[in-house]
Formats: structure tokens, C-alpha cells, sequence
């Protein structure tokens, strides 16, 4: 805590942090001093000089914004000679402003016209007329964004918004004096590294740098600003929905946590689809041979008819139900308890089953809990971060401008294990490129670095951890010496990894699906567990094991049980208590075996053991491994219901298509990465017959005899509040402001920053020792290459909501492939040229990407493309314990496509 | 915020300026494409942005391609006295181009600088690297003809005449020495031999020394704080970035003297424990720095400079960092920024760079002249320093004298002689005998003074006491047939040109000034010139750096010293509406 002193402004005593920027401690204080260049975000400019102020004992006026309070200081904000200044100095920035405010977008939401009015600077007061000279024509390269140099103040705001918080540094000021412009790297925007995130847009305090809309679109004092959650990734993201007449016009980040303004483009540009004209407005039933409209009844009779049947014929297992990660908590958790409750089976499951089963898995053994164990905020005052199997820089770029301000500002270090070089590579102390599939090996060679020399926590082992012994024994097999052999990685750096990690005061690990979607996904998990455990580098701010979510609600839809072996809250169905305590909530009899996962389902369809399928928002067609398989395991069905907002591919194949709302259409809960409850809050209405989910669900329930009054989200939340520990105390009314991160036990808890401080969730930490097994599938003659897949900063997920957004698909329009230069000129490879992928499992033929971020003898597809569909190559082997499918490692065949 | 930089991209951007330098170099047509740009950003791992930023900034560089050959006009005051703006257009019409334009052959690009240094020779134009000095329109022809035979001389000296008395900066060398002489270094061995780097601090702050970029701040005072100052290493950096118009001082002693310089740095780094020097040199003074470089590896050769120096425990070592055009750059902060390769815009202060400088460590920066003076103080002992000069400001100056006197040059004498002192004795009175009308003293961020000032002893305190200051020392003697208006929009336009367009008040002030001006030599009223004093007033109060400060007692000299001359210009209006 800051020492308090006391200051006075203008006369009035006021207390303050000892060192606060005393612009802020003015303007927090009622002092409404003008500024234009200064941002609470990044560092002080002091160019604008606007915020002048007078401090006694100090010659002459100084801006406020480059002063730090001390005590004693007496300040005068406002006088005749101040104001005098401030006025000459704005009325000199509109001699140069191109004053166009009747048509500019920025109007009612800019801060020199506020100050302009404020100042009562009009045509006739000004003492300068606007400078005669040609203008510029703007800058409209950038698919999201224009650039008007006319209207630029050169506060440099945006500038350090792309540097300082985003960690791009694309943008700068070009020329000096009044030919200062900014500029998109060499020039042009659409030319530059610019990604497309906006954080200029949302810094710039005038209409230099906006959004890239429709002439005449609503401006600021005709919309209604709806906060909400974004509906891509797991970060959670704080958005401001403007919206006027039913139509989401324009997007801002909100300025609240975690991402307190901040998103990635496709955040604040990616949300267009929602308004899109091929959205589902009616129900569809599959009719000669087609799906034809129909009324919500009628949809409903068929569903209820072919499913009833199926369970009469073949018993409540026959059906099997994808819940969906990008629903909300609330439709979720009726999901499950519509299938477990009104179907009376538990083979339900979602796509986490494909990213995270195995943290879920591995961190609850070695823990006790399955989720980020920190938050995301602490990460930018860790002083290690070991980032494996994560490129977070596209996944959650968020997060990862977070990673780089650790490293940039607070001198963190930054060690990334990773086979590719991505974009974090460029901030790292340390890059170490193992060869895919065998990460137990390297952690397990960190950790014998560290007991070899001594840097392990005793302390820590000894109090708050068990089975060390048997672990020590696996660890001390994996000399660097060997591990290099196993990964590749030089045992030198191994070496120097381990004693990074092991010797800072805080060292926190993220990791993503590099490290989960692998037969020995729960092993990965277990074995950074342990190296958080054997540091003690669990249960302190910054530190920690943080397994980042990839979409929007996944850790929520876990959390709400929709998951085949747990209810709500992770409690196990095989536990006679457990199923005793929802028997009475539910007042249902409810089964006691485990259903069947993702990949299970799909197995069993195939086999003819599942019947009929429930699929809530989920695109098995595109995001599931071995698609071919995939395919003909739906078209076996006898029938399958899907509820979307678009016709999926997976919707294509179905018998009854069912539309639903989209995130901006409903009202409910999301969880974050960091297990934090976020409100969404409704912006527009559905198109046509559409609805929430949640009613869906209702409707369903009811065919099956099932009774689901609920009249809104927050009913079902105060029910999930009621059988769910570790949401005990969360109801809608207590998000409204930053949400609730779990557990949060009851009613007025504070919830939890951090997980395992003093204790962990199961008591002690556990050490499992784990010994290196290699991928199921390795490269040989037939197959001679390394298959890994993932995500793209532009796309998301299956695509069905990205790749109907123009400004994304500008900057990446189509499926490709990323191949090391030397293979791409032993095969006879092309950069943009076509080539065909091919697996034991199906064959693809793709872009060619030439580029050395890939290692030789390795081959990366991004998997959102249904036309070029990585997972048609990808192998639906599984880890025995968390039932992962190994979508990071395939081996693979590069051919040249000759015509 | 914590807003330190890592040393990973300090090591990347710092190399920045240099690499500019070198691909203008070889490019062959004087330019920086961008594709050019865009190799050196991917090769030091910096963003394409960052790197045009930088190479946009300074004038020498250029990102149009250029002719074989650049001619630069000096379009500082002394030269314009001198009848600049006719070399100018001779030029545009011998090459038939526009000041910026390049000829259809790409033999010739012509342009325009703030200030060549050279103004006690004026007018002076740069051609390449050589410099051409008290140059007539009628030898533009055979100049060209020299050129276009190739005929490279490579960088000129400065034929600068140096006078005056005392003498103890440049006493009896009229041409550089790249040998250090028998008194050079003597200082350094004594220090070395005898002193502790405590003594050398107390003797310099003994001495009273006092910077001579224009400030005047205690030299022994900021070697002080840097002593003290937490953080390794630390710095010594030499202010060479002489853009001041008008002013040529360092430039001489650059090239003349240079082994006074280094020794200075020497012993700077001596007394406050830095081991790394920089000389900052601006890129238009192409002999300097050669005759720099050659000097500073003599003195390495010597035993002078690197490991071990004279074997005695300490180490130091000095490398020339070559500016690319930018005035603001002669601003201490700003020309940090410049050597770590960025823009040259100045920094926020405090910190200031005594505790937080180069890369944020602790760093002394002084002027050149400054530094010249530490070896005498040194060598001789304080007393001696003492002995000319007044009791607050000790020693001798360097006083560049143009314009209208029967000898320019560089006059040395001591500290506080005044404006009648050395333009009637060691200027030996005005240029054909015309009648004195003003003078401008401390080049264009100074102050006009007119006859009522001919008295005062030109030194800080005194000069301060008069709303003046005595800047670089340079002195610019108007005759009566000099008409103000001119000259003043000349300076305004300069301002404009060099204001690094960070802050709001100098970036547009300076070009509502130049308006303003322009407009009162035409059509413009009393009420105009009332408007430009109160824009530079709020210029004055609210500027970030001394550049934007300085037009104010520049303008409210003006109208002090030249009255109703500012508004009695052929065809101007009068002021009387």
C-alpha cells in the first residue's frame, strides 16, 4: 500500500497516494483538468499541455500529468491564466484539426470537440483559422480500421496503445514538427504487421483512427451501450455492444477486468455475424430428403417421436448429447441435467472433452481442482512464465500482451517450449523447441536439473505435498543428457530453463492444448503439477499451473457438469451420495454409470450403440479428430437434433435443426480462463423464430415428460448456486460489476484470486511420477512427417462465426499449411502453391506456407477451414484417463500436387 | 508504470542510426528505400514503423532517392546577411530544380540547412562532404563543373580565424594537430598520478566552470550528482551537436583541438566513475568528425584511451555517435533519445539525465567547450582558471562573432567581456564602417540587443538579470541597413522546420508564428504582432524544451530593440488599422 499524504487543489484538502499521478488524483477528485494526451494505460507523453497546472514552491506551470503527488503539494488547477493557456493551446490544435464533426463518426464521443465546447472556441472565437492546405486523403488500407491524419492530434495515445499494451509496436510517428503523421509500419495500414486489434481505435481521442463503418452509421448519442462478454475465446473480454434499432453496430472493448479495454480483432471486429442473413430464423425437419421450414411444434413432435422411440427400443444409452462451449453456464448445466434428468443417460459431453479433459483430469488428482489456478492479471507480475504448448499471442492475445508486459516492463522472464517458433519466441529469455509428443520427457528433465542441483522448495515439499519419493525416483532417470536425445532440445538449455524457473520468486506456468491434446495429455498435465509443486510455485500471487481455456465457456460447461462422468461442480456420478443429493434436487431417478465421451459417442454411433444424438451449438463435423470417422458415425444415426445459430456442417447432416440465439441475444453466465463468472447481458432480439438455448432445452425436457419452468437465466443460476459447491454463492445480481471467480462457496463471498493458498483443494499436493511414453503415432517411411494443428489469430474454432466476418478473412481468407523451407524445396514445394496432406486416417489438399516457424520434418494446419479440414488427418487416439483425442501429433505425408 | 526496456531491443535500436547511415551510404543515390527499411527492421528485429519513424525524422536522411551529389545552402542568419537566399536561386537556375528538387540526371539534389557552421565565413554551401565557405554567386559555375569532374576533395576544414585574448582553449594552433601535443594530456597524466577522482570533482567544482551550452549550470554540481547517482555503468557524453545558427565554437575546437576534448572526457569519466564516453556529433560537420575519429584513435594508440590508462586503474573509452540532422538534438534529452536510435524528441524531465540518462543510467552531459576547459583546470589549478572571467562566471569564452564586423570569427577572451569589447576591439569595428544597429547574442534561441547593451559584460548572471542569456555565446552584429523582418521570419521559419512536433505548442506555435510573420511583412496590423507575442508567450510557459521557449525573448527583444522598424517593411500596412 502506497503511503497516503495530504495535497491540496484549488483550496480543498485531498488525500492521495504518495507518488499518483497527480492529473489522475485531480481528475478522480472532481478536478475535470483537460488532457488529450494522457491515458491511465500508458505512460505519460506530457505533449498535449493541456493539464498545466500551478504548484506552489515551483516556477512557472507544469502539466499535471507529469507530476507525482507529494506531500504538502498545493495546486492550483484552474485560473484566469491556466484557463487562458489552455484555451490558445486548443484553439491552436484546431487550426490544424480538420473540424469536419457535422460528418466525422467521432462526434459526441471525442475529446477535442468536448474541449472545443467546453472552451466555447466557435468560428468566431477562434483566433486561428484552420490552416489552408490540400488534405490528405485517409488511410482506408486496413479491413477494420480508417486512419484520417487530418483529425490527429499527435497525442501518440495510439501509438502506445499498440506498443505498450498490445506489445505490437506496428504504429509510430513518421516526419517531425507539423508533418508529424502516424503511420502503419512502412505506411500503409493493410501493408503493415498491423493485426487488426483495434486498441488504437479504442485510445484515440478524437476521429483520427476509427472503426472502418458504413457512412452514416449511428453515432454515440443515438446507440444504446450494452456491456457484455465476448464470445470467442476463454479470456472473457469485456465488451461495449453499440446498438441501435436491433443491430449491433460497432463494438468497443469495456474498460473493465480483465481485459479493461483490450481485445483481439476479432473481439471488436468479429461480431458482424450476428446479423448476418443466413442465421437460422426457423426451425428445419429433414423432409424429402431436404430440411424444410417448419413451425417450433412441429420440430418438436419429430424430435419427441424418433427419440422416444429410440429410448423405448433401445434403453436412455442409445441417445448421447453434445452440450456446447460456447453456451452459457446456465444452458449448460440444464443441458446435462435435461439428458441425464429427461433422457436419463449420462453420455453427455462437449469440445472440452478435446482441449481440456486431461487438465481437468491431471490437475484435480495432483491439486484437487481442474482450472487455472491463478488469475490472469497476476501474470503480468510473475518474474518467470514458462509458456508451453501455447501460442498465446493468437490464441489469447489478450493474455499474451499481458506475457509481454511481464517481460518488457517488470523484467520477467520468459521461457517458451514450444516446436514451433510463434510470435512469444520474440519476447523470450529462453526458446526451447522440443520435438512434438514428448513434453513429459522435458519437464521431467527440469526437474531432474533441479533436484540435481538442490533448487527444489523442502519446505514446500515437505508440508504440503505427499508421494515425492516415488516421484523422485521416476525424475532422476531423465538426465539432460538423455532428454535431449528424447526431444531434441540441447541439454544446456534444459539445464538453464530449469534453473530460471526454479530461482525466481514467483514462476508461473500457461500452457494450452500443446500440452493436452495428446495420448499422454494427463501425463503433460501431471508433470507441470509437479514442477510447480516441486518449487512450491502453488498457492502465491504469481505463480502457479494456468491451463488456458480456448473457448468462451469451456471451463463453465465443465463446471456445470457437462461433462459425462461429473455433475455440476465436478462431483462424480459414480458416488452414491453424490447421485442420491441430485436425485432430490432433480426429483428423478438418474443413472450411475459413466457416459460416453466426445470421441466415445462417435465410436458408438458408428457401431450402431448410439441411436439417436442431442447437439446444442457444437460442429463435430470440422472440430472433431478423424472426421472421415466422424462422418459416417452420424450418418449411422437413426437421429440426430441440432440446435445452431447457422447450418453447421454438422447441422447439414441433420434430421431436426433447431435456431438458436446468439451470445448477444440471451442473457446468462460465462466462465473464463481464470474461473472468473461473467454476466452476458441481452443487446438485440433473435431473428424470427430463433431463441435462447435455455428455452430450447425447456422445450425439449418437456417432450420427454421432463418439467423446466424457468422464466429467465438467473432462476437456473440461483439452481445451480443450490447443487454446486463451488458456485455456492454466485447469482446474477452479484456479477454485475467484475463477476465472481470460483470457488465461491456462499452467498457474499468474495470468491477466490487464487486457488490453494495455505492448502490445496484435495488436501496435499500430489507428486506423480511419470515416465515418457512417445506419441501414439511416429513418422516413417510411408508417413514421414510430424502433423500438429491448432488455431489462428483471425479464425476461431470451427469457423462458423469468423469466417462469415469480411475483415477477418482479409487478413487470412483460407486453410493452409506451414512448411519448413528446406521440405518444401526437397518435395519441390511453392509458397501459395497447392499440396496434399494425407494420414492414415484421410487426405487434404491445402495452401503451401513456406516459413521457418515450423521445424524441419514437421507440418502445422490450422484446423477452422471445413474445405480443408485438418482433422480429417487428425489421429482419435486417446489418452486412457481423460479420453483426449492426440490432435497435436500425426504423422503425415507431403505430397506435390502435379497437374 | 515501470516503463524501463529491456536490454535485449536497447542493444537492437541503438545500432538503429548507424545502419541508416550505412544503407543511405550505399544505396548510391543518398536514400533509404523501403524495402530497405523494411531489411533493417526484420535484421535488428524492430517494427517497420519504429524504423521509417526514425529515418523520417532527421533531414539528412531521405526517403526519396537523391542526385550523386547533394548541395546544401546554409540558410542560417549569418549566411542570409550574407546573401544566401541568391545562392539559392542561382543554384535552382543553374540546375534548373527547386530547393528539394533533384536534377533530371540525378547528378544533383539541392537543399536547404538550418546551419552549416560556418558563419563567420558566410555564406556557405556543403557539397557532399566539403565545405565551400564566403562562397559568390558567380563562382556557382565552376564549383559545379569541379564536382561533376568528380573531382572529390573529401571533408573541409573550417578557415575559420581565431583571436582574441586571453587564449586558452585555442592558443597558437590555427589547424588541427591529430597528434596530441606536449600540453595535451598532461592534465590527464597529472590526475592519473596524483589525484583521487574525488579531487578532480572538488577541483572542477573549485573552479566554478559552468556549462557552456548555454545554460551555464555548475559543470563540478552535475558531475556531482552523476558521482552519486545509483546505477552502473555509467556515462560521459559529449554534446557536439552545434546547431545553435550562428554558432561554430565546438566545431572549431573539434577540429582544431580535439585532444582537449577527449582528455576532458577522460577526466570526467575519472572523477565520476564512467568507463564509456560518446561524442554526439552532428552530421553536418563531416571534418570534425574525421578529424574526431582520427584523434580519438591516436590517443588510443598513446596509451590514452582504453584498458588500463597509463596503467593506472582505471579504464575508459570513447566512440563518435554521428547525428543525422535535427536541431532539437543539441537539447540534451533529445539527443539521448537520438544515440539510443530513436527519434530525437526530447524527454519528460525530471529524471533528469544526470540520474537517469543513456538507457536510464546516470550520465554527464556536457558541451564541447566545457569539456575543453576541464584539461586547463586540471593542468594549470584552479587559481590559474580563475584568474580571467568574472567571480561567477570564471574563465574564458568562446565568442562566435559574424555578420557585419570587419573581422568574424572566433574570439577567445574571458568571461563577461562585453558586446562592445568584441565587436570594436577584437571584431575591430563594424563591416565597412556602417553604423551598428543591434546584435543577436546567443544565436536564434537569443536575444537582440541594441546599442543600450553594448556595455553589458556578456555572462550568465548578468545576462539573465536582463531577460537575456547568453546561449552559445555567438554574437550576430546588424548593421543599421538590416532590416528585421526578414531576419526574424528567417529564425521563426527555422524554428518551425526544427520543432520536433511533439508538444502542442511548439509544433503548431511555430508555424503560426512564421504566418503571422510572413503576414505582418505584407498585410499584417499591430494586432498580429500583439497575437504572435502572446502565442509565444504561452509558447514560453508551456513548451516541453527550450526550443518552443525560446521565441518569446526572442520577439519581445525584437520589438524592444527594432520598434517600429518590425512595422515599417516595404509594403507593409503599418499597423495603423
Amino acid at each position: 500500500m502506497a503511503k497516503k499524504v495530504a495535497i491540496q487543489i484549488d483550496g480543498s484538502p485531498i488525500e492521495a497516494d504518495e507518488g499518483a499521478n497527480l492529473l489522475q488524483v485531480a481528475r478522480d477528485n472532481g478536478f475535470d483538468i483537460p488532457g488529450l494526451c494522457y491515458h491511465p494505460r500508458v505512460s505519460v507523453t506530457g505533449a498535449c499541455r493541456l493539464c498545466v497546472v500551478k504548484i506552489a514552491g515551483r516556477p512557472g506551470v507544469i502539466p499535471a500529468c507529469t507530476v507525482q503527488v507529494s506531500e504538502g503539494m498545493q495546486v492550483t488547477a484552474f485560473d484566469h491564466e491556466l484557463e487562458e493557456l489552455r484555451r490558445m493551446l486548443i484553439d491552436l490544435l484546431l487550426s490544424e484539426h480538420n473540424c469536419d464533426c457535422m460528418t466525422c463518426p467521432s462526434s459526441g464521443d471525442c475529446e477535442l470537440e468536448d474541449l472545443a465546447y467546453r472552451y466555447g472556441l466557435d468560428n468566431r472565437t477562434r483566433r486561428f483559422p484552420v490552416r489552408e492546405r490540400a488534405l490528405p486523403e485517409p488511410d482506408t488500407t486496413s479491413p477494420v480500421l480508417v486512419h484520417d491524419p487530418t483529425k490527429c492530434i499527435v497525442c501518440a495515445r495510439c501509438i502506445k496503445a499498440c506498443d505498450e499494451i498490445q506489445g505490437k509496436g506496428v504504429l509510430s510517428f513518421a516526419n517531425r514538427g507539423l508533418e508529424t503523421v502516424v503511420v502503419a509500419g512502412l505506411g500503409e495500414w493493410g501493408e503493415s504487421e498491423c493485426d487488426g486489434c483495434g486498441e488504437c481505435v479504442q485510445l484515440c481521442p478524437t476521429g483520427a483512427i476509427k472503426e472502418k463503418l458504413p457512412v452514416g452509421t449511428p453515432r454515440s448519442w443515438k446507440v444504446d451501450k450494452v456491456q457484455t462478454t465476448c464470445s470467442y475465446c476463454g479470456v472473457g473480454c469485456q465488451l461495449e455492444l453499440w446498438v441501435k434499432d436491433n443491430k449491433i453496430v460497432k463494438v468497443r472493448g469495456a474498460d473493465a477486468v480483465p481485459n479493461y479495454g483490450s481485445t483481439c480483432v476479432k473481439g471488436r471486429f468479429g461480431h458482424t455475424y450476428i446479423n448476418k442473413g443466413d442465421r437460422l430464423t426457423t426451425p428445419l425437419v429433414r423432409r424429402n430428403g431436404g430440411l424444410e421450414p417448419a413451425t417450433w411444434e412441429e420440430a418438436m413432435a419429430v424430435i419427441k417421436e424418433r427419440l422416444l422411440d429410440i429410448k423405448e427400443k433401445h434403453g436412455p444409452d442409445a441417445i448421447a448429447g453434445l452440450s456446447s462451449a460456447t453456451c452459457t453456464n446456465e444452458e449448460n448445466y440444464l443441458f446435462q441435467k435435461f439428458m441425464r434428468a429427461g433422457v436419463g443417460t449420462n453420455n453427455v459431453d462437449h469440445c472440452a472433452r478435446l482441449c481440456h479433459a486431461s487438465t481437468v483430469a491431471g490437475l484435480a488428482a495432483a491439486f484437487g481442482s481442474g482450472a487455472m489456478t491463478n488469475s490472469i492479471a497476476e501474470l503480468e507480475y510473475a518474474d518467470c512464465i514458462l509458456v508451453t504448448g501455447s501460442n498465446t499471442t493468437e490464441t489469447h492475445p489478450v493474455i499474451a500482451s499481458l506475457i509481454k508486459r511481464a517481460v518488457r516492463y517488470h523484467g520477467a522472464k520468459l521461457i517458451v517450449v514450444d516446436p514451433r517458433e510463434i510470435d512469444l519466441v520474440k519476447h523470450a529469455t529462453l526458446w526451447l523447441r522440443q520435438k512434438n509428443g514428448t513434453d513429459v520427457a522435458w519437464l521431467n528433465g527440469m526437474m531432474n536439473v533441479i533436484l540435481t542441483e538442490g533448487l527444489q522448495d523442502e519446505t514446500f515439499i515437505e508440508e504440503r505435498t505427499e508421494n515425492f519419493a516415488e516421484f523422485r525416483d521416476v525424475v532422476g532417470g531423465y538426465t539432460p543428457e538423455r532428454v535431449e536425445e528424447i526431444t531434441t532440445i540441447p541439454a544446456h538449455k534444459i539445464r538453464e530453463a530449469a534453473r530460471i524457473y526454479a530461482t525466481a520468486e514467483t514462476s508461473s506456468i500457461v500452457y494450452a492444448m500443446g500440452i493436452t491434446q495428446h495420448i499422454t495429455g494427463t501425463d503433460n498435465v501431471l508433470s507441470t503439477a509437479n514442477l510447480a509443486l516441486l518449487t512450491g510455485n502453488v498457492g502465491r500471487p504469481s505463480t502457479g499451473v494456468n491451463p488456458l481455456r480456448g473457448q468462451n465457456n469451456v471451463q463453465g460447461a465443465c463446471d456445470v457438469g457437462a461433462l459425462s462422468n461429473v455433475y455440476p461442480g465436478y462431483q462424480s456420478v459414480t458416488d452414491p451420495a453424490v447421485q442420491e443429493k441430485f436425485e432430490n434436487a432433480w426429483g428423478v431417478r438418474l443413472p450411475s454409470k459413466v457416459g460416453l465421451t466426445v470421441v466415445e459417442m462417435m465410436h458408438a454411433a458408428a457401431q450402431g450403440r448410439v441411436r439417436g444424438m442431442i447437439i446444442m451449438g457444437e460442429n463435430p463435423m470440422v472440430s472433431d479428430p478423424n472426421l472421415n470417422h466422424v462422418e459416417e458415425a452420424l450418418a449411422n444415426l437413426n437421429f440426430l437434433a441440432v440446435s445452431d445459430i447457422f447450418l453447421s456442417e454438422t447441422a447439414q447432416l441433420a434430421d431436426v435443426v433447431l435456431p438458436a440465439a446468439s451470445f448477444a441475444e440471451t442473457e446468462g453466465t460465462f466462465t473464463n480462463t481464470e474461473r472468473r463468472v461473467l454476466l452476458l447481458r441481452k443487446a438485440v432480439d433473435s431473428p424470427g423464430a430463433a431463441m435462447p438455448d435455455w428455452q430450447i432445452i425447456c422445450r425439449l425436457a418437456e417432450q420427454f415428460g421432463y418439467q423446466m419452468g424457468y422464466e429467465n437465466a438467473a432462476q437456473i443460476m440461483d439452481e445451480i448456486a443450490e447443487v454446486t459447491p463451488i458456485y455456492g454463492g454466485i447469482h446474477h445480481h452479484c456479477l454485475v460489476s467484475d463477476g465472481l471467480q470460483w470457488p465461491c462457496p456462499s452467498d457474499g463471498h468474495p470468491g477466490t484470486v487464487y486457488l490453494h493458498k495455505d492448502k490445496f483443494s484435495r488436501g496435499l499436493g500430489r507428486f506423480h511420477p511419470v515416465d515418457f511414453i512417445p506419441a501414439a503415432e511416429s513418422p516413417d517411411e510411408e508417413y514421414p512427417f510430424i502433423l500438429s494443428t491448432g488455431r489462428i489469430l483471425s479464425h476461431f474454432h470451427t469457423g462458423t462465426m469468423s469466417r462469415r466476418e469480411e475483415a477477418l478473412n482479409f487478413f487470412v481468407n483460407q486453410g493452409y499449411a506451414e512448411i519448413n523451407p528446406d521440405d518444401a524445396q526437397s518435395i519441390g514445394l511453392v509458397h501459395e502453391g497447392e499440396v496434399k496432406l494425407s494420414t492414415r486416417r484421410g487426405e487434404i489438399i491445402t495452401q503451401v506456407k513456406v516459413t521457418d516457424r515450423v521445424a524441419k520434418g514437421s507440418v502445422f494446419v490450422p484446423f477452422h477451414f471445413a474445405e480443408a479440414a485438418a482433422n480429417r488427418l487428425t489421429n482419435d487416439a486417446l489418452d486412457p484417463k481423460a479420453k483426449i483425442p492426440e490432435l497435436k501429433v500425426a504423422a503425415c505425408r507431403i505430397e506435390k500436387i502435379t497437374t | 508504470m515501470d516503463m524501463s526496456e529491456t536490454t535485449q531491443r536497447r542493444s537492437a535500436v541503438s545500432g538503429l542510426l548507424k545502419r541508416l547511415w550505412e544503407a543511405q551510404r550505399d544505396s548510391g543515390r543518398h536514400y533509404l528505400a523501403r524495402e530497405v527499411l523494411r531489411e533493417i527492421a526484420d535484421d535488428l528485429g524492430l517494427g517497420t514503423g519504429f524504423v521509417r519513424g526514425v529515418a523520417s525524422f532527421y533531414s539528412m536522411l531521405s526517403e526519396k532517392p537523391r542526385g550523386q551529389h547533394i548541395i546544401r545552402v546554409c540558410e542560417s542568419p549569418p549566411c542570409q546577411l550574407a546573401g544566401a537566399k541568391g545562392l539559392v536561386e542561382e543554384l535552382s537556375a543553374l540546375l534548373d530544380i527547386p530547393p528539394g528538387g533533384t536534377t533530371a540526371d540525378g547528378l544533383f539534389t539541392l537543399e536547404l540547412s538550418s546551419c552549416l557552421g560556418a558563419c563567420a565565413e558566410a555564406p556557405a554551401i556543403e557539397i557532399d562532404e566539403a565545405l565551400y565557405t564566403g562562397v559568390q554567386k558567380e563562382q556557382l559555375p565552376a564549383i559545379l563543373a569541379e564536382v561533376k569532374k568528380s573531382a572529390w576533395t573529401g571533408p573541409r576544414p573550417s578557415l575559420v580565424d581565431v583571436f582574441g585574448a586571453p587564449r586558452r582553449l585555442l592558443n597558437g594552433e590555427s589547424s588541427s594537430t591529430i597528434q596530441p601535443r606536449d600540453r595535451d594530456y598532461a592534465g590527464l597524466r597529472y590526475a592519473l598520478g596524483e589525484l583521487s577522482p574525488d579531487d578532480v570533482l572538488d577541483r572542477v567544482t573549485e573552479s566554478g566552470l559552468r556549462g557552456r551550452g548555454g545554460a551555464g549550470f555548475p559543470t563540478g554540481r552535475k558531475w556531482g550528482f552523476t558521482r552519486g547517482a545509483a546505477g552502473e555503468p555509467k556515462y560521459i557524453v559529449c554534446n557536439a551537436d552545434e546547431g545553435e545558427p550562428g554558432t561554430f565554437k565546438d566545431r572549431v575546437l573539434m577540429e582544431f583541438t580535439p585532444h582537449q576534448i577527449i582528455e576532458g572526457m577522460i577526466l570526467a569519466g575519472y572523477a565520476v566513475g564512467a568507463e564509456q564516453g560518446y561524442i554526439y556529433i552532428r552530421g553536418e560537420y563531416a571534418e570534425a568528425i574525421r578529424r574526431v575519429n582520427a584523434a580519438i584513435e591516436a590517443a588510443r594508440t598513446a596509451g590514452y584511451l582504453g584498458e588500463r590508462i597509463l596503467k593506472a586503474p582505471f579504464s575508459f573509452d570513447i566512440k563518435v555517435h554521428q547525428g543525422a540532422g535535427a536541431y532539437v538534438c543539441g537539447e540534451e534529452t533529445s539527443l539521448l533519445e537520438s544515440m539510443e536510435g530513436k527519434r530525437g524528441i526530447p524527454r519528460l524531465r525530471p529524471p533528469y539525465p544526470a540520474t537517469n540518462g543513456l538507457w536510464g543510467r546516470p550520465t554527464v552531459i556536457n558541451n564541447v567547450e566545457t569539456l575543453a576547459n576541464v584539461p586547463f583546470i586540471i593542468r594549470e589549478g584552479v587559481k590559474e582558471f580563475r584568474r580571467f572571467g568574472t567571480p561567477s562566471s570564471p574563465g574564458t569564452k568562446l565568442y562566435p562573432l559574424s555578420g557585419a564586423v570587419d573581422r568574424p570569427g572566433i574570439v577567445e577572451a574571458e568571461m563577461g567581456t562585453t558586446l562592445r569589447a568584441l565587436i570594436f576591439e577584437h571584431g575591430e569595428g563594424m563591416a565597412e564602417e556602417k553604423e551598428f544597429q543591434a546584435a543577436l547574442v546567443g544565436g536564434a534561441a537569443g536575444v537582440f540587443l541594441d546599442e543600450d547593451g553594448l556595455d553589458i559584460p556578456l555572462e550568465y548572471d548578468i545576462l539573465a538579470e536582463r531577460d537575456a542569456v547568453l546561449g552559445s555565446g555567438a554574437v550576430l552584429v546588424l548593421d543599421k541597413g538590416c532590416e528585421p523582418t526578414p531576419l526574424l521570419e528567417g529564425i521563426l521559419h527555422f524554428f518551425a522546420h526544427e520543432s520536433c512536433g511533439q508538444c502542442v505548442p511548439c509544433r503548431i506555435g511555430t508555424t503560426r508564428l512564421v504566418e503571422l510573420m510572413s503576414r505582418l511583412k505584407n498585410t499584417g496590423t499591430r494586432e498580429d504582432f500583439k497575437l504572435m507575442l502572446r502565442i509565444a508567450k504561452n509558447m514560453r510557459q508551456t513548451s516541453l524544451c527550450p526550443l518552443g521557449q525560446s521565441c518569446y525573448p526572442l520577439l519581445k527583444s525584437a520589438v524592444e530593440v527594432f520598434k517600429e522598424d518590425i512595422f515599417a517593411q516595404q509594403g507593409s500596412n503599418l499597423g495603423e488599422r
